[in-house]
């Protein structure tokens, strides 16, 4: 009866079809590999991305350009960027300069792009001010479309709220709910 | 001489054996493996255009925000009293004629930035009868009689006020082409006139910007 028992799911492990739906989009077609303009987006589930010193970490259904090496755009959805070089963070509403050795959660909303600086440090350049505006470690900010000053608009520095920023940045990191326990005990 | 049991075993082990090699034959000679081929590519060639048209949204943001800083101070933003049925349905971003109406309009817009008065009076008069219900057509309105207006043809331009005011009668872009209107009144040395429309701007409009233009006006005929 066991032989048979193995028989049959020896059988069974030849005929089921399981699929799973994690994807990385890329245009150009295989663009990834090389370090010039390259559209990449998470469909499914998340994605790490590493090009050199800089980890960009994706939630599902996230898309971002890489412009070069040292330069992105923020399209849609939610960022972990860890870098131990400068690199520049463009947007519809202005660019963000990300200081070496910073974690930053980069959300791109529909009318804004919101900054949680985890660790490091990051200066937005919002359009049309020649003032920039610091956002220091552990802190959130965010930066809009311009308004009738024909300058873009930023936020007022606030303390980020931990919880839901510690979810999204252990989402991101961390493969596993355990993994992040062991790098994080209670 | 086998048993019964050894029978049975062997016979169940044969008919496993059967199915599998009939779902693998299936598999293989009916075409779904082509059919699911072709779906795998095709959604693979969906998520690609998906993510284009997310960098082609992107984009036009960057471009809306480019030029929004480049338009001059006195060209305002839609903040109208009476909106456009149009105005309340214009939200969804799906669709390809929305970016192509946003796309015109900002060419509309750039042409006007640019002083090419001419080519911006055609395309925002073909923009107006293409796009009536656009929730463009007030600002559409407004460079149509400013680009008149910069063409000194003043009479079509008072016309244009005229359909604004029976139409919009409540919008601060009525009220800002009325002051156009007073402006052309003045050039044209009929001040009575001039004077009145000030007048009822300041009393019929609740913008205080607008209210004050048309007052610093008025005192300097009234001068």
């Amino acid at each position: 009866m066991k032989t048979l028992t193995r028989f049959f799911f020896f059988i069974l492990a030849f005929t089921l079809d399981v699929r799973v739906h994690a994807k990385i989009v890329q245009t150009p077609n295989g663009c990834i590999e090389q370090s010039g303009y390259c559209v990449m987006k998470a469909e499914g589930t998340k994605e790490v991305f590493t090009f050199g010193d800089v980890v960009i970490s994706l939630k599902s259904n996230s898309t971002f350009v890489r412009q070069s090496l040292g330069q992105y755009s923020l399209v849609k959805g939610i960022f972990l960027f860890s870098s131990k070089e400068t690199l520049d963070v463009e947007t519809p509403y202005g660019k963000i300069a990300v200081e070496p050795n910073s974690k930053i959660i980069f959300e791109k909303k529909e009318d804004r792009v919101v900054l949680d600086v985890i660790f490091g440090k990051a200066r937005m350049n919002p359009l049309g001010s020649a003032q920039p505006v610091d956002v220091l470690e552990g802190y959130e900010n965010y930066m809009t479309g311009v308004d009738h000053s024909l300058k873009g608009r930023t936020g007022i520095p606030k303390p980020i709220i931990i919880e839901p920023t510690l979810k999204t940045w252990a989402l991101l990191k961390y493969s596993s709910k355990d993994e992040f326990l062991k790098q994080f005990p209670k | 001489m086998m048993s019964t049991r050894v029978l049975a075993t062997m016979t169940i082990a044969i008919l496993f054996v059967l199915q599998a090699v009939f779902i693998i034959a299936q598999k293989e000679y009916d075409g779904s493996q082509n059919v699911a081929y072709e779906n795998e590519h095709l959604k693979s060639l969906l998520s690609e255009q998906k993510a284009k048209t997310e960098v082609a949204y992107y984009e036009l943001d960057s471009y809306k925000q480019k030029v929004a800083m480049a338009l001059p101070k006195d060209i305002p933003t839609q903040k109208y009293q009476v909106r456009g049925i149009a105005s309340l349905v214009r939200k969804g971003r799906g669709d390809l004629s929305l970016l192509s109406m946003d796309l015109e309009f900002q060419e509309i817009k750039r042409d006007y930035r640019n002083k090419n008065y001419e080519k911006a009076k055609v395309e925002v008069q073909r923009f107006i009868h293409s796009y009536p219900e656009s929730s463009y057509i007030l600002e559409a309105y407004f460079l149509y009689v400013n680009s008149l207006y910069q063409l000194s043809q003043y009479e079509k331009c008072v016309q244009e006020i005229n359909v604004m005011v029976e139409q919009y009668p409540d919008s601060e872009m009525t009220g800002l082409s009325l002051l156009l209107m007073a402006d052309i009144f003045q050039k044209q040395e009929r001040y009575d006139e001039a004077k009145s429309i000030y007048e009822t701007i300041i009393k019929n409009f609740s913008y205080p910007e607008l209210k004050k233009m048309a007052q610093d006006r008025l005192s300097v005929i009234d001068i």
